[in-house]
């Protein structure tokens, strides 16, 4: 993969480094001033003090400890840990099943993928707007449908018991593209396993367990990794369809971070609640990673 | 034996059509499920208020109501109407885009082409801060656009796409690596320099994975929300996102939403989504599928 890979001239490999790096420029340079300066800065605001208005202040660790306190920030957290639990093994489970249907030579199979992966890029406040439409108690989809069978539909967004059911809900609908990287990862598992299988008497259930899950681990890894990191992140459904609310029963982490920053104007406070996020991230990420070895299988996926 | 043999394989095909159809079923029945929601919003738009709320709901409206003159006139009052909303959100958008797809391909072409002392390890922490959520950065990134004296402006949007986005960046190295070598060096043999080889040789041959950024960009851009809000507070300035936004939170103090006319607005930001996804679909496709292999 280098270009002067005959001539090992010092000059030129000097060279190729130098444009190398100019190239990667603009990257480093983004890198430093968007990504680990802010961090670093988060970290010191976060022992401030800062109304916005005036010059912050110095407070040590007051934040942290406050932050300890606050129930307010307790209950982001469980607000957001339970819609992870919630929604993350819901769409793993139905992004496979989804996947091993789709897995097939059918034709017009392409049609459903489209077709699946097109909530995905519908994202953003339109989405939002719409699913709290569908979700109105009174004239919504959801209990229009209901209402056909003569059940009556809960309060969805305006209740405290549905509130997060109805996140899960939602995001189940845009499980398209997980679906996509399962369909791509099922069709990576060489035909040879099944058949060997086949030949020893094995029935459709054993197969799965014993070919297809562990085949997918890898991906089912990458998946939860950035599942997780999309939970903590969750803005937009939440401001456009309940602002939090019904009380706190929806008041997401970042949610909570946003309200404190630019409503509350407490920079100082809200830097330290997004180092708390960081921290929380990046230990989740770290976890699984250095957890996979026990349960993620590469035997294949190494020959690619 | 060889009755026996026909027999076994009839019911063999048998089975796999009775399995076939079966999953066609399921897969449409799930399909309609998918599109659900985009038939209410669609139903929705074309309503008057008062059909809009009712219950049982009719799915084709009657009276069909043309709306978008009613929707162009509640939009009017933030700052340059609808029009001007889309417009300044193309604005941006495009900017975006355009500096997303450059950065992001120049970048991924010094990691992929050239050697030089830590590049993977540079790429490695570059990848590795795709999992900093935006909120970590933000308020301290605020506060610098601030001291620039940005707030306010598109800048703090259309600056930051400038300097490469990690994800984007993966999926063009990624396709720059299948890209052979051999081309680089005849083109080094004939005295082509980098930039020539980059733009003539990689970039033309790279046009499926630009296709991606491009689309992935402006999706992610078109659709956004926090960085506006932050950002932009003057009304003539705002993207349709906030000018949804607007509504919506309006709408939450008013005793009855125009929901129809939000649909339409809805359906109207969505269509330029859905249409350059209709059309470039296999890129977006190929570019999940990508990312998601890596292992």
């Amino acid at each position: 993969m280098v270009l002067n890979q005959h001539n090992k001239s010092s000059s030129l490999a000097k060279r190729e480094a130098v444009q190398g790096i100019l190239c990667i420029l603009p990257g480093i340079i983004g890198l430093l001033v968007f990504m680990i300066a802010p961090i670093m800065v988060a970290f010191f605001l976060s022992f401030t003090e800062w109304p916005i208005l005036e010059s912050p202040r110095w407070i040590g660790i007051a934040n942290y400890v406050e932050l300890l306190r606050d129930s307010l920030f307790w209950t982001s957290l469980k607000v957001t840990l339970l819609y992870t639990l919630g929604a993350l093994p819901l769409g793993i489970v139905v992004s496979i099943t989804l996947a091993i249907l789709l897995n097939r030579s059918l034709r017009g199979i392409t049609f459903f993928r489209v077709l699946y992966y097109l909530p995905v890029i519908m994202s953003g406040v339109a989405v939002s707007v719409l699913w709290r439409w569908i979700f109105n108690p009174d004239a919504g989809l959801i209990n229009q449908i209901l209402g056909y069978f003569h059940i009556e539909g809960p309060l969805w967004i305006f209740s405290e018991k549905w509130v997060l059911p109805s996140f899960i809900l939602m995001s189940v609908w845009a499980m398209g593209g997980m679906m996509l990287i399962y369909l791509a990862a099922l069709q990576g598992i060489p035909q040879q396993l099944y058949e060997a299988a086949e030949i020893d008497g094995a029935n459709i259930w054993q197969k799965f367990w014993r070919i297809t899950l562990p085949m997918l681990t890898p991906t089912i890894f990458f998946n939860l990794v950035m599942g997780l990191i999309a939970s903590f992140q969750i803005f937009t459904p939440a401001w456009i369809m309940t602002q939090g609310g019904p009380g706190t029963a929806s008041l997401f982490y970042v949610l909570y971070l946003y309200q404190q920053a630019f409503i509350s104007l407490r920079m100082g406070y809200a830097s330290s609640l997004s180092w708390i996020l960081f921290l929380l991230v990046v230990s989740a990420a770290l976890l699984i990673f250095k957890t996979r070895a026990r349960w993620v299988y590469y035997e294949v996926e190494r020959s690619k | 034996m060889m009755m026996r043999k026909s027999v076994f394989w009839l019911s063999k095909a048998k089975k796999k059509l009775c399995l076939d159809v079966v999953v066609y079923l399921i897969l449409s029945l799930v399909g309609f499920l998918v599109l659900l929601p985009l038939l209410f919003m669609i139903s929705t738009a074309f309503k008057d208020l008062a059909q809009a709320y009712e219950v049982p709901m009719r799915w084709i409206p009657h009276p069909f109501r043309w709306n978008i003159p009613k929707a162009m006139a509640l939009v009017q009052q933030y700052g340059s109407g609808l029009l001007g909303a889309y417009w300044n959100t193309l604005v941006i958008t495009l900017s975006t885009l355009v500096g997303q797809v450059f950065s992001c391909s120049l970048v991924a072409f010094g990691f992929s082409r050239f050697r030089f002392r830590g590049r993977d390890a540079i790429f490695f922490l570059f990848l590795a801060t795709m999992i900093v959520p935006y909120q970590v950065t933000m308020i301290p990134t605020y506060i610098f656009f601030s001291w620039l004296g940005w707030i306010n402006t598109y800048k703090p949007l259309i600056i930051p796409a400038y300097f490469a986005t990690p994800f984007y960046v993966f999926l063009l190295r990624q396709f720059f690596l299948t890209i052979p070598m051999e081309l680089d060096e005849s083109a080094r043999i004939d005295g082509a320099g980098t930039l020539v080889i980059f733009s003539r040789i990689i970039l033309p041959l790279s046009k499926p994975a630009l296709a991606t950024v491009a689309l992935f960009s402006f999706t992610a851009t078109w659709n956004a929300l926090l960085a506006p809000l932050v950002y932009i507070s003057d009304m003539k300035k705002y993207t349709i996102s906030l000018v949804l936004n607007a509504l919506a939170s309006v709408g939450t103090l008013m005793t009855i939403v125009p929901y129809h006319l939000l649909m339409l607005l809805s359906l109207m930001t969505m269509i330029p989504c859905i249409v350059f996804y209709i059309i470039g679909q296999r890129y977006y496709i190929r570019g999940i599928v990508m990312s998601g292999l890596k292992g």
